[in-house]
């Protein structure tokens, strides 16, 4: 709004100083301007003190007329009584005006003379400039148009009522007459950009223009956006270059107001098309006027303007060029119309021309308003898919390079091309959710890897797999919330997320940026989840195998793949706030090692090491918070598939094939040293192995068992406890 | 093989989430700062060599363990406060809730160290945030001088106060266990002695674990 008024004032004070150039001071109706412009923008009451100010300069004859009409009119606010005032004073002035002469046929010589001089200058001057000039020609008139508009809108301070007391006949005969100082001007034409605003032979340069004006100047007064006012107005305050001759200044007939006022209202509504989209339309190089202006004010853009910036940027014009401009219209006017001089009109003004000619401008130029908004929405629009191509584009690019680096990890089971192929076919079944694929193919494809970039696919597939296969439904407290509304909701876990989320794979490229991309999908998926389920909430350990999961998948994918495991799969009972889970789960590995490696459980048993010492991380983050991602990764392909029991397989699995580096460690420091550092370093090929070794393993009735065992051993224990308690 | 150690204490340090538990351990431990450090899933456990007086070395075996509630209700680290002789409280001098739940946290290992008691330091941490403090020297001694405690403030990223808070407290241990008032028991890992081989484990046995404590 404030580099809008900036530009306004600019725009007028410009166009001022070259009216006072041009016109002679005397001129009733300049001061009558001059008035006007005082009063511009005051409060009714402020205006009303202006107004009586200036009725004190003015001799007693004067001043009982305008107060009889007033009187007469006995208006109800200081606001009417002051539209009186400019009324009646604009009848005076315009008396004034009529009587006021000046010798015209020696000026409009100079001017003549002035013109082939500035055409020759400029003939000299290269091909390509012509184009530049063009524009530049461009936002002279739309600034002309800019001040006409301005003196629309002081039109509206001053009041309809006013206008409408004057006889459009006596406006126009007023305003031509007032033309008449401009003619006096002793500058050579081409200097004096006024004039060559004048130049309006090329009805195409005059029209294009003020297509583009009227949105400008509606924008920030739409309020008093009444096109007769301001057109009236108009005329008044930027008649000045029309000839005094009074054949010139008949064309204000209520036809033409008519016409005009239907072209602006026009202009209103293209302006209101294409405001609903921000003006992008640097895209043509050859609709000349529209598109030359938009390449030239395509840089302004990239400045970070609002849209509404942007539209009056492309109206608007820097006030340097005003020389060439005047040069360049001049050029236009002698080379295109050699009676150019005599149509002096200022765009808006239709009136300004023979009453014949008027008409004919008026229509052609609808047409070509319409065609060149028209091309002008239609380049919007090109420009603007090509932007959201543009930044659909950026954004695959910098998924891809996402992918790139979330995926960045050394395979275990790289997985070769035929495999690869396998994947691809499953994961291309058609109704994929509804297709149960054989097991057997699945196992075995597992078994030889599974490729990185289909990796989080694969786990979905896996995942429908396995609930295509369940007869009971073990979802969550199905509410059916999506994942936008549990993101909506506050969790009480927030606090609890968030200081883990730093430390979460916090050297990894993708999570390590501090509330980055990768720490904001984190926190999303675990508020979700803690929402959906209370339960739960937030545990420990949780952000690692969330995070996993998020290396794969889309943020809402991964959410979606965290309840599976966590509801589906039965990963939750290990996060409960009780953790009797993970207690079972310790007694269930410690019993596993005594059945399958009982040396090495009596190893650690005389060290007194439980698993409890070093297990709870791989049952909790999944090995995630330890061991190379690319281990982890092939630990999260068999849990899809063989569920949790994989956990116990992967560490039994590890335990036993290293069981000799742990025994030879005698000490409670070395031996967990060994298996919380070394065992997670062992490299690729003891990796491969372990992976190969837990596809094959089976553990179920042992686990069962087990857990049964230490329902039995915990009740013997805690039932005499729990009695001498009471 | 020369560093033998007079007895082994077990410690444990306990206070909130990421008051900075593993790191005053690291920083002790090895000597280094970690910035970032993964949570406590479970457990962990480190050991240092603390010389209290000349030639009297004391081998800390510390335990950290995690912060967030569930984990320490009586499942995963339960077992380790009861086998524990000392213990660091820590708060976070910039986080004022850590230092009202250090009560809670008293509480539970009272609980839970039955028969046995721990003695307790209260250390207020990150000190070097001064800026951020929302715990007053004054206050935090006063909460410490109630429950019988001494209270230190320390750095682990700056290294400020972490060798005297750990020497302190193993030297009002070695102090108790001179006067009897803590003595060596069968089954519990609190104390162990280092030259007499106790019931439990061999003299060989402690000769080597003194191996990783060289490391």
């Amino acid at each position: 709004m404030l580099t809008l008024k900036q530009a306004f004032s600019k725009a007028v004070e410009w166009k001022k100083s070259n009216c006072q150039r041009q016109q002679c001071d005397t001129c009733p109706l300049l001061q009558f301007h001059r008035l006007c412009e005082r009063i511009e923008g005051l409060s009714p009451f402020d205006t009303k003190l202006e107004l009586q100010k200036h009725s004190a300069t003015l001799d007693n004859e004067e001043q009982a007329s305008v107060f009889e009409v007033v009187m007469r009119a006995s208006p109800k606010s200081d606001k009417e009584e002051n539209e009186l005032v400019m009324a009646s004073l604009r009848t005076l002035y315009e008396k004034k005006q009529s009587s006021h002469q000046h010798s015209v046929t020696q000026k409009e010589e100079i001017c003549e003379k002035a013109a082939p001089t500035a055409l020759e200058t400029h003939h000299s001057s290269s091909q390509p400039k012509l184009g530049q000039l063009k524009s530049r020609a461009k936002r002279s008139l739309t600034e002309s148009l800019e001040g006409i508009w301005k003196g629309g809108s002081r039109a509206r301070a001053q009041t309809n009522l006013g206008l409408r007391s004057g006889s459009s006949a006596s406006i126009d005969t007023v305003s031509s007459s007032q033309e008449q100082p401009c003619l006096d001007d002793p500058l050579p034409a081409p200097n004096g950009p006024l004039r060559p605003r004048c130049s309006t032979g090329d009805p195409k340069r005059l029209d294009s223009p003020s297509a583009l004006a009227p949105p400008t100047h509606s924008l920030p007064r739409q309020g008093d956006a009444e096109p007769q006012g301001m057109r009236r107005r108009a005329n008044t305050f930027s008649h000045s270059p029309i000839p005094p001759s009074a054949e010139y200044s008949l064309g204000y007939t209520p036809k033409t107001q008519k016409a005009a006022t239907s072209a602006s209202s026009k202009l209103i509504r293209h302006y209101s098309v294409s405001s609903d989209t921000p003006h992008q339309s640097n895209v043509a190089t050859a609709l000349s006027p529209l598109s030359s202006f938009d390449v030239e004010e395509s840089p302004l853009r990239s400045h970070g303007h609002s849209w509404r910036q942007q539209i009056f940027l492309r109206v608007a014009t820097p006030q340097k060029s005003a020389e060439n401009m005047g040069m360049y219209k001049l050029h236009l006017e002698c080379g295109n119309t050699p009676e150019g001089r005599q149509a002096h009109f200022s765009p808006v003004g239709f009136g300004g021309s023979k009453e014949s000619v008027p008409e004919r401008k008026i229509n052609r130029s609808k047409d070509e308003l319409r065609e060149l908004w028209r091309t002008a929405i239609k380049q919007q629009i090109l420009l603007q898919r090509m932007e959201k191509e543009n930044l659909k584009l950026k954004a695959s690019e910098s998924n891809l390079q996402n992918k790139r680096l979330k995926l960045d990890y050394d395979e275990i089971t790289p997985c070769l091309k035929e495999v690869t192929l396998v994947w691809e076919k499953m994961l291309g079944t058609p109704e994929r959710p509804k297709v149960k694929v054989d097991m057997e193919i699945i196992h075995a494809a597992l078994a030889q890897g599974v490729p990185r970039q289909h990796r989080g696919e694969v786990w979905k597939f896996l995942s429908e797999q396995y609930l295509l296969r369940q007869t009971v439904s073990t979802q969550p407290p199905t509410n059916n919330t999506s994942y936008r509304e549990l993101l909506q909701q506050v969790s009480s876990e927030q606090h609890a997320i968030l200081i883990d989320l730093g430390r979460t794979f916090p050297t990894h490229p993708y999570f390590e940026e501090s509330m980055g991309p990768g720490q904001l999908s984190l926190y999303n998926v675990l508020s979700a989840y803690s929402v959906l389920d209370p339960e739960v909430g937030y545990c420990q350990g949780l952000c690692f195998v969330t995070g996993v999961l998020l290396l794969h998948l889309e943020e809402e994918d991964a959410f979606n793949m965290l309840t599976f495991l966590m509801f589906d799969l039965g990963l939750r009972q290990q996060y409960k706030p009780s953790m009797t889970a993970v207690q079972i789960q310790m007694y269930q590995l410690s019993r596993l090692l005594h059945d399958y490696h009982k040396d090495l459980h009596c190893h650690l048993e005389q060290q007194e090491i439980a698993p409890s010492l070093y297990a709870p991380p791989w049952f909790l983050t999944t090995f995630a918070s330890q061991y190379p991602l690319g281990f982890v990764a092939r630990v999260f392909d068999m849990l899809f598939l063989q569920g949790p029991e994989v956990i116990f397989k992967v560490g039994l699995s590890l335990l036993g094939s290293h069981k000799l580096l742990i025994m030879q460690h005698d000490s409670l420091e070395s031996i967990v040293d060994v298996i919380k550092t070394e065992l997670p370093n062992l490299g690729l090929v003891q990796m491969e192995k372990t992976v190969n070794q837990v596809c094959e393993m089976d553990l179920t009735k042992q686990l069962q068992a087990y857990e049964v065992e230490y329902q039995v051993l915990n009740d013997e224990l805690h039932a005499p406890s729990d009695f001498s308690q009471h | 093989m020369e560093a033998i150690w007079l007895y082994q204490f077990r410690l444990i340090v306990i206070g909130d989430s990421t008051v900075g538990k593993s790191c005053l351990i690291r920083r002790f431990t090895e000597g280094r700062f970690a910035q970032v450090s993964d949570p406590t899933v479970g457990v962990d456990f480190f050991s240092r060599l603390v010389e209290i007086e000349p030639g009297k070395r004391i081998k800390l075996q510390i335990w950290d363990t995690a912060g967030q509630e569930r984990f320490r209700c009586r499942s995963i680290t339960r077992a380790y406060y009861r086998n524990s002789v000392g213990g660091l409280l820590l708060f976070d001098i910039t986080n004022r809730r850590s230092f009202q739940n250090v009560h809670d946290w008293l509480e539970e290992a009272r609980s839970h160290v039955q028969p046995h008691s721990i003695v307790f330091l209260l250390v207020g941490h990150k000190c070097d945030l001064e800026a951020q403090r929302q715990v007053t020297r004054q206050e935090a001694e006063k909460l410490a001088g109630a429950y019988g405690m001494r209270y230190v403030e320390t750095s682990a990223r700056d290294a400020i106060n972490v060798e005297h808070a750990f020497t302190e407290l193993t030297r009002d241990i070695f102090a108790l266990v001179r006067s009897g008032d803590i003595t060596i028991q069968e089954g519990w890992e609190g104390v162990k002695s280092g030259f007499v081989p106790n019931v439990v484990h061999s003299s060989e046995e402690v000769t080597k674990s003194d191996r990783r404590c060289l490391c």
